[in-house]
């Protein structure tokens, strides 16, 4: 295992011009995470073509710099815009966002750059200490546990979001209908197309979030009409410093929610974005201030940042050891891999370590020149708020549709983005929200292969889905999950009438 | 008695409908391409009908009203759902960018990016940002430039050219 490491280590420092190829990845990654809706899908999309005829680490070096990026410019649009880029920053406009808007923009920006540096170092570390048993830890999870991990996310998702349960029930519910449409591998057939052979490929991931997260925030910008913030542009990228500080304050947040991004990611499918809610609502349920969250509490920020980084490193090990993309991102990823003639699978993990500790450097490495430029320029950055909505609202929506369409030249994406946009807007004023009903997209079509896959293995039998262990001890946690919110107002009106 | 969120009930039977079309759909399917839709469609109905009760019976969906965020604080100090009223300046906006995201679209299809995005950021910016001409002007020219640098000399990809232009159109 080692030797991979030194391979690439040894690649790195012998070429000194791979730098430069991080530094640049790591530069497009945050634009592209900065930029509304873009996010790292895009970024990767738009340039696997460029990387045709590259040496296989190099390009490895430069993609895993975009992921690595991407990531802290997701945040930083999240904490100053209050629009994740993606769907993994989501959980840090609860707390980024609302301290901006009290003047502390330059310290959640320092929250979020160093919990992403020291979350991607994290993440690099356990994973070199679980490598050994990675394998068994992945194999367990057959079809039945990964449906019920599946559920898991979204019931989770849905207590942790801003609004209420049952609407998050009924967002996560719809999202997953939505993914149903178009071809269905399981069946080979087609559903819910009305007719239309654009449906065919089904509800495509990019023009839906673009528009579900970026264009609704944008027809809320217009709706609220003035600038993000009045604050003054000095008190809002204030505080850096103070901002890296409480990172270390907040230890025993920020280690477990690095380790819950790193195991998050590793398990298939569910990826940064579950990581990211689950983080964010252990630390709820564990913090002596859970009643400062949603109100820009820093701890939330630091699980927020620490889980998504990690996450990245741990996604990779799916992808590579079985072909399984742990996300949408992943699933460009293994693109990249036949591009460059890499087979992902259990024998990648003997024969090619190489690529892997240059997939794991170029993520640390993105992640930190990212958090380090963040920091440098967060006073800059957080003035961002202060600009008059009317400068903002037609460029970013430029870039959404324009973004949108080199995603596949298909200018029915742009139509689908706008059509999501207004339908975000509409679900997000009424308290519906919007991420379950994304999670719900994202997990709906792999939870249904899962349950098909489950009934194929055990001849259709249901008891499948409640004899293994690992299905009994998520079935748990769903429940508790459920049960949960009722146990605590009870007691919440027990103590009020004490 | 509280004011009840007439813009949240819309929606509600908005997804209702939604959801009540993807099980109308799912029964014309074999058995098991329709499982997994009618059984989490008939999830969603009933978290509908709750939704949709609890405007007119508040207490029936009371004890679900419940987030995380909610949980740590006294329920008698959470806020109302007043602000889910879609007010008449509310619906007018959203109305407004939405005509001006649509105008913008129809300009990308019929003319394609490059001559939409200037016309559009022009029009957005005099007409309802009511910025100086100055300033438009070079925002335009940056975005503009910006946009047509990104595809066509670093991407040297070719960005729809609307169907005026000959562009192709893939069927709908």
């Amino acid at each position: 295992m080692l030797e991979g490491l030194y391979s690439a280590l040894a690649l790195l420092f012998s070429s000194p011009e791979i730098f430069g190829v991080i530094f640049l990845a790591s530069v497009i990654g945050l634009v592209f995470g900065v930029l509304p809706g873009l996010g790292g899908i895009t970024a990767l999309a738009i340039l696997l073509p460029f990387t045709y005829g590259w040496n296989p680490m190099i390009a490895m070096f430069f993609f895993a710099g975009i992921l690595g990026a991407v990531p802290f410019g997701g945040s930083i649009s999240a904490i100053l815009l209050n629009t994740p880029g993606t769907a993994e920053n989501a959980a840090s406009c609860f707390d980024g966002h609302p301290m901006v808007r009290r003047g502390e923009g330059g310290k959640a920006l320092g929250i979020s750059a160093t919990a992403s540096a020291l979350g991607g170092l994290f993440g690099l570390v356990l994973l070199l200490l679980l490598i050994p048993v990675l394998r068994m830890v992945v194999l367990a999870f057959g079809p039945p546990e990964f449906l019920f991990l599946c559920l898991f996310g979204l019931v989770a998702v849905a207590f942790a979001a801003r609004g209420n349960l049952i609407k998050g029930l009924v967002s996560g519910g719809t999202g997953i209908l939505i993914s149903l449409v178009g071809y269905s591998n399981v069946f080979g057939s087609l559903r819910f197309t009305l007719g239309s052979e654009y449906l065919w490929d089904g509800i495509k991931l990019v023009p839906f979030l673009v528009g579900l997260l970026a264009i609704s925030e944008l027809i809320n910008f217009f709706v609220r009409g003035t600038s993000i913030t009045e604050i003054d542009p000095s008190a809002a990228g204030g505080k850096v410093m103070e901002g890296v500080k409480t990172v270390f304050h907040k230890k025993v947040c920020f280690f477990r929610s690095s380790a819950i991004g790193t195991l998050v990611g590793m398990i298939p499918g569910v990826g940064a974005a579950v990581a990211n809610f689950l983080s964010y609502t252990t630390a709820v349920q564990t913090s002596r201030r859970a009643e400062n969250f949603g109100k820009g509490e820093p701890e939330g920020l630091v699980a927020s940042e620490a889980s998504n980084n990690a996450c990245l490193s741990g996604a990779f090990l799916p992808t590579i050891a079985f072909g399984i993309p742990g996300s949408g991102a992943m699933a460009v990823i293994l693109g990249i891999f036949v591009l460059h003639g890499l087979e992902p699978g259990p024998l990648f993990l003997r024969e090619h370590m190489d690529i892997l500790f240059a997939i794991i450097i170029g993520i640390v490495l993105g992640n930190v020149i990212a958090s380090g430029f963040g920091l440098l320029t967060a006073k800059y950055l957080a003035r961002i708020t202060t600009i008059n909505i009317s400068y903002i609202i037609p460029i970013v929506l430029i870039l959404c549709f324009a973004g949108t369409y080199a995603y596949r030249e298909n200018p029915w994406d742009v139509v689908l983005a706008l059509l999501a946009g207004i339908l975000g807007f509409v679900l997000k004023r009424n308290r519906f929200p919007i991420i379950c009903f994304v999670i719900g997209y994202v997990l709906g079509v792999l939870a249904e292969k899962a349950f098909h896959q489950s009934l194929m293995i055990s001849h259709g039998s249901y008891a499948i889905f409640f004899t293994s262990p690992i299905t009994l001890v998520l079935i748990a946690l769903i429940l508790l999950v459920l049960v949960f919110p009722f146990l605590q107002l009870r007691r919440n009106r027990d103590e009020n009438e004490a | 008695m509280k004011t009840k969120p007439k813009g949240s009930f819309w929606m509600t039977l908005l997804l209702t409908g939604f959801v009540l079309l993807f099980c109308a759909l799912s029964l014309s399917y074999g058995a098991k391409e329709r499982l997994i839709p009618l059984i989490i469609g008939f999830g969603c109905l009933v978290f509908c009908t709750l939704l949709l009760l609890g405007q007119k019976f508040p207490k029936l969906v009371r004890s679900f009203d419940v987030s995380v965020h909610d949980l740590m604080r006294d329920r008698s100090t959470k806020k109302n759902t007043a602000s889910a009223v879609a007010d008449p300046e509310v619906a007018k906006k959203t109305v407004v960018i939405s005509l001006w995201a649509l105008g913008y679209l129809i300009l990308i299809f019929l003319v394609g990016f490059h001559i939409a995005n200037p016309i559009f950021l022009v029009l957005f910016l005099k007409m309802s940002g009511k910025i100086s001409w100055p300033k438009t002007i070079i925002l335009t020219a940056i975005t503009w430039g910006f946009i047509y640098g990104l595809f066509e000399i670093m991407l040297k990809q070719e960005i729809f050219r609307g169907i005026l232009f000959d562009a192709y159109l893939p069927p709908l």
